[in-house]
């Protein structure tokens, strides 16, 4: 009985989702754009647009399913995929309409989750990249030195779970405990090109280990852009000055009681900062794509507004958690990786109007990817996994990294098809932030064990 | 009408209980200087000679409660908030004889009674229904039941044993929920043992961690046992990721570095345990396992091994072999593979202070000392009388640890624990006195962080909770390796949407606004506009009442200055009304407020 409702819950958003994908750029934002452009004239330019630049972060919480996600369609390695997916394949007809075309690529050949066909499209156009079997490492290793187990292996700890690869990605950091995040990092060394009270480092995922910096403190945006404390915004019914010194005191002994003073405090003046260089909300109709779509909206908002925030660089961070497929995997995931299609493209969308596409990367990570093997109806926890980066800036329609073999006991096969990552965390970081401005010599602060691995960069973005 | 292990024995002990002593149960004290309150004797009935009357309690020496204030402060730990009434009723029992009477009361309901008839007890108009029947039912007991303790503990097992209709597959079942609450309440006051084997054991964390219908490996199709439930008892419900000594720090090896308590190998052997369990019911045909029986789910019954699913291979995990078995298993053999198996994440040396200290988190400090851990602890290995797991020993230990109960900790800067959002409106409701004529709570929606309180019953992101046990924010606490759970929750958008919640919430919980809906819950604040012409005393109760005493001069001040210039009434709500408004809006906002010490 419940079953039937969720079943039909997800039909429906399904075939709303799908009508919302239809529709392409909505008429709402050429308005929303005219009305960006109407702002900026009229106010003053304290930071020049063409040098801004932007990254996203698409955090997939509870690891995504990494093979489904993109899967071998040439007869033989989609037979090997098949043996070990059994009831979680994706049929070679089901995957035809969303293949992709990489160039200068000589593995198998792929497509993308039927879900994912916006982003199939920018893919091919050459506005997206996938970048393969990405994951946290201490250092490179083989199947070989895997095999040998630990301690004689140096891998991270608590491999395969949630919380702490989440925590390694995260920080870029996976044989350490460490305070502060590689984003986090990435904006203390480029705060300073920003003429601005507001930090660089904005959230709409909530408190997050990646933008937490030596310096820098992440500010987190509501979906609805600046929503004041009304009672200190309009005095009706409470005295405002009591209220202000209440909350913001500077006088108090207790850690937490002081923190809580500091969130208020950034809390009132970042409202105020961001209220009077936003546009308003009315003139953005919804994003499809539920609460990311929500979150991308503002991303959006605020990248509209870099010029009369004066930042020259914004890092944001947005979340898009339940990716946690041990059951329902192929039902499941393909809500999920919808939810992500439209959400992405209508934010792609948005940023071609604004003219930002070259400026803007927006780019995903997970915990994991998860095991090839089944588990009946769905995958358990992994270790590397595939991600996308889009944007203008990104040299696309490429897979980068190394393609692994997709089959049980292949060369990266951990065990059930966990793949050992082939491609570093922190080479992937490396590349994203030495396109956001990081110099070489600050790229080992902000990846402090960058240099364990051979590759600095990826190449999968322009200078 | 439903039936759930040891829990119905409680149960009916509660209902005997009740029926025998009235409403309020009451119990005559061990007192007369003998002993003086040892912890973990078992449940005894009170002389039956002796009347149930509070003049004719013995308070031990110690155990006093010294103040209005220090009443309110332990009522902040242990309940979901104080009232002038509980306040009473604590000074009167003394702490030992009241957490004696609240293992004995029952819940008010069971949650599975008022989803199942739609409404509680009593209800003319019948008509919870959907997954807001179980939120309704949670907020009638946490707001209404004398079993305050039981509550505030099932808060404390929800986030610790999570399940949620939030990214789930059991999102709008109010059945599902509202028999987990029942199964976490039936074993708060029980043994840690039985907990974790009913939440191992229920349909609604089955079907949350995926392990409903798991299935043993498949040698032909290489298919694997699901290893979701495997790991997550194991690193979130027992031992934890880190081998971990009496006190709860972590080991270290030769090396020097943290000791992991399993490896991927170990949540595959645990994988394999975790097979061939599904629904409850008289048979285990395969029309059960499969669920197309046709009778309606029994979320109110423990899953049943099904011999036919249950792995026969070798089951290797923390260090001890389940061997190999030949044929399909029997019931009794997959029972048997459970039983070993949590009884060695029960038996681990690391659940009691894993376990302990998050306890500890739940209820009185982000970082207590390795010493409290290491009591709270020891009263899980050994509750007095050789019984390992006793949950009432290990809470009794939590809430009259020497730590938990020194005043001389509220001026520690290092002490204390956010009260989290959905406790912070209790608090308000039950402190207020906010009731419902016809018992329904229809209080959902509060998620929204922008304008609500980021967070709601039943409604955790995933299983690891809104907030983790060792989060750390960034600054100052983390510089100081402090934790501060609740803060993962806590920033700018969720700290503005609680002011304005607070706007919303206290003028409009009113019976002026009413605006004839029959099931408004409205608070009465009669008695605190009574005091208002004073607004020095309006302050001082209310400072007893909602922070424990613990209101700052400087906090003092600017509300006091705030009451004073409001000197007139106003079209709709008197110059005193005005004033209990103000005082109770920024009194909720103040960080000593918020800050529980």
């Amino acid at each position: 009985m419940s079953r039937i409702h969720t079943h039909a819950d997800r039909r429906s958003f399904l075939a709303h989702s799908a009508r919302l994908a239809t529709l392409g750029a909505s008429p709402f934002a050429t308005s929303f754009a005219t009305n960006l452009a109407l702002m900026g004239g009229a106010m003053a330019q304290s930071v020049p647009t063409g040098e801004y630049r932007a990254l996203v972060c698409v955090y997939l919480g509870g690891g995504n399913d990494n093979a489904n996600t993109v899967v071998p369609v040439s007869a033989t390695e989609h037979a090997h995929y098949a043996s070990a997916r059994g009831a979680l394949t994706l049929s070679v007809a089901q995957l035809e309409a969303t293949r992709i075309s990489p160039l200068g690529y000589s593995g198998p050949a792929l497509a993308l989750h039927p879900s994912l066909s916006k982003l199939r499209e920018r893919f091919n156009k050459g506005q997206a990249a996938v970048v393969a079997n990405v994951g946290v490492l201490n250092r490179a290793i083989s199947k070989a030195e895997w095999n040998n187990g630990r301690p004689k292996v140096d891998v991270p700890y608590q491999l395969f779970s949630h919380s702490d690869q989440s925590r390694e990605w995260q920080t870029g950091v996976a044989d350490a405990q460490v305070p502060t995040g590689w984003l986090g990092r990435a904006g203390d060394a480029l705060q300073a090109l920003n003429a601005s009270k507001v930090s660089i480092c904005m959230s709409l995922g909530g408190n997050n280990a990646i933008q937490v910096g030596k310096d820098v403190v992440q500010y987190q945006i509501t979906t609805k852009g600046p929503v004041p404390i009304n009672a200190l915004a309009s005095p009706y019914g409470v005295n405002t000055p009591a209220l202000r010194n209440v909350l913001t005191s500077e006088t108090r002994v207790n850690l937490m009681e002081r923190e809580l003073t500091r969130i208020a405090r950034r809390a009132i003046t970042n409202e105020a900062l961001i209220r009077d260089a936003i546009v308003p909300t009315s003139t953005l109709a919804e994003f499809p794509g539920g609460g990311l779509g929500a979150q991308l909206r503002m991303v959006a908002r605020m990248i509209a507004a870099q010029s009369t925030l004066g930042h020259a660089r914004q890092i944001f961070y947005v979340s898009h958690g339940g990716y946690d497929f041990h059951a329902d995997l192929l039902e499941n995931q393909a809500t999920k990786l919808a939810e992500l299609d439209v959400a992405l493209e209508q934010f792609q969308l948005q940023m071609a109007l604004l003219g930002m596409s070259e400026k803007v990367t927006t780019f995903t990570m997970s915990e994991f990817g998860r095991a090839l093997q089944s588990n009946g109806a769905g995958s358990d926890h992994g270790w590397g996994g595939h991600h996308f980066v889009l944007g203008g800036a990104v040299k696309g329609q490429q897979v980068y990294g190394q393609w692994p073999e997709v089959k049980l006991k292949g060369p990266e096969d951990a065990g059930n098809g966990r793949l050992i990552p082939t491609t570093a965390v922190d080479s992937y970081a490396a590349t994203l932030a030495t396109w956001l401005g990081v110099k070489a010599d600050a790229l080992d602060t902000v990846l402090p064990r960058l240099n364990r691995f051979a590759t600095r960069n990826l190449g999968f973005m322009n200078a | 009408m439903r039936s759930q292990g040891t829990g119905d024995v409680h149960h009916a002990t509660f209902k005997r209980w009740a029926s025998a002593f009235g409403v309020s149960v009451m119990l005559a004290a061990c007192g007369g200087g003998g002993g003086g309150g040892g912890g973990g004797e078992p449940d005894k009935l009170p002389p039956s000679e002796s009347p149930a009357r509070e003049q004719a309690f013995v308070i031990a020496p110690g155990d006093q409660v010294a103040s209005d204030a220090h009443a309110a402060r332990f009522l902040t730990q242990a309940t979901y908030g104080a009232t002038p009434t509980s306040i009473k009723k604590l000074n009167a029992l003394g702490y030992s004889n009241w957490l004696q009477e609240q293992f004995l009361t029952p819940p008010l309901d069971s949650h599975w009674d008022y989803v199942a008839r739609k409404g509680p007890a009593g209800c003319t108009v019948c008509d919870s229904i959907y997954i807001n029947a179980a939120m309704e039912s949670f907020w009638l007991q946490a707001l209404q039941g004398q079993d305050q303790l039981r509550q505030r503990t099932v808060l404390a097992l929800s986030e610790l044993f999570v399940v949620s209709t939030v990214n789930s597959s059991v999102s709008i079942q109010p059945d599902a929920h509202a028999a987990y609450l029942d199964m976490l309440g039936q074993h708060a006051f029980g043994n840690f043992r039985d907990l974790l084997e009913g939440v191992t054991r229920h349909p609604t964390m089955a079907h949350y961690l995926s392990h409903l219908r798991n299935q043993k490996e498949d040698p032909i199709t290489g298919r694997t046992p699901d290893e979701n439930y495997a790991r997550e008892v194991m690193q979130l419900f027992t031992i934890g990721l880190w081998q971990l000594d009496d006190k709860g720090r972590r080991l270290k090896d030769a090396k020097g570095q943290d000791i992991p308590t399993y490896d991927l190998a170990d949540v595959m052997g645990m994988a394999r345990v975790m097979t061939g369990l599904s629904w409850g019911g008289p048979d285990d045909k395969d029309a059960r396992w499969s669920g197309w029986t046709g009778e309606p789910a029994a979320w109110n019954q423990p899953l049943q091994m099904y011999g036919k699913f249950h792995s026969q291979g070798e089951k290797k995990f923390l260090k001890m072999t389940i061997p190999a078995r030949s044929g399909v298993a029997t019931k009794a053999q997959a029972d048997e593979d459970l039983k070993v198996a949590l009884d060695a994440l029960f038996n681990h040396p690391n659940t009691p202070a894993f376990i302990g200290k998050q306890l500890i988190k739940r209820f009185v400090a982000s970082n207590p000392s390795d010493d409290y851990v290491g009591r709270v602890a020891q009263a899980f290995r050994d509750n007095g009388n050789g019984v390992r797991g006793d949950m009432k020993a290990i809470l009794r230990a939590v809430l009259m640890d020497p730590e938990a109960r020194d005043a001389n900790k509220i001026s520690d800067p290092t002490w204390g624990k956010l009260r989290e959002p959905m406790v912070r409106f209790a608090n308000f409701l039950r402190a207020f006195g906010a009731v419902s004529p016809t018992n329904k709570y229809r209080i959902w929606n509060l998620e929204d962080p922008i304008s609500s309180l980021g967070q709601n019953p039943l409604r955790a992101p995933s299983v690891f909770n809104w907030f983790q046990p060792e989060y750390s924010p960034a600054g100052e606490l983390g510089d100081a390796q402090l934790t501060s759970p609740e803060m993962q929750i806590t920033h700018e958008t969720t700290l503005t949407g609680y002011n304005n919640f607070l706007d919303m919430t206290i003028q409009r919980t009113t019976e002026r606004f009413r605006f004839g809906r029959v099931d408004a819950y409205v608070v009465d604040y009669a008695p605190w506009i009574a005091m208002a012409a004073q607004p020095d005393k309006l302050l001082d109760q209310l400072d007893t009442l909602l922070m424990n005493g613990q209101l700052s001069a400087e906090t003092r001040r600017d509300v006091l200055q705030a009451l004073n210039s409001i000197t007139r009434n106003y079209l709709d709500i008197s110059r005193d009304e005005a004033r209990v408004h103000m005082a109770i809006r920024l009194l909720m906002a103040s960080p000593e407020y918020i800050v529980q010490k």
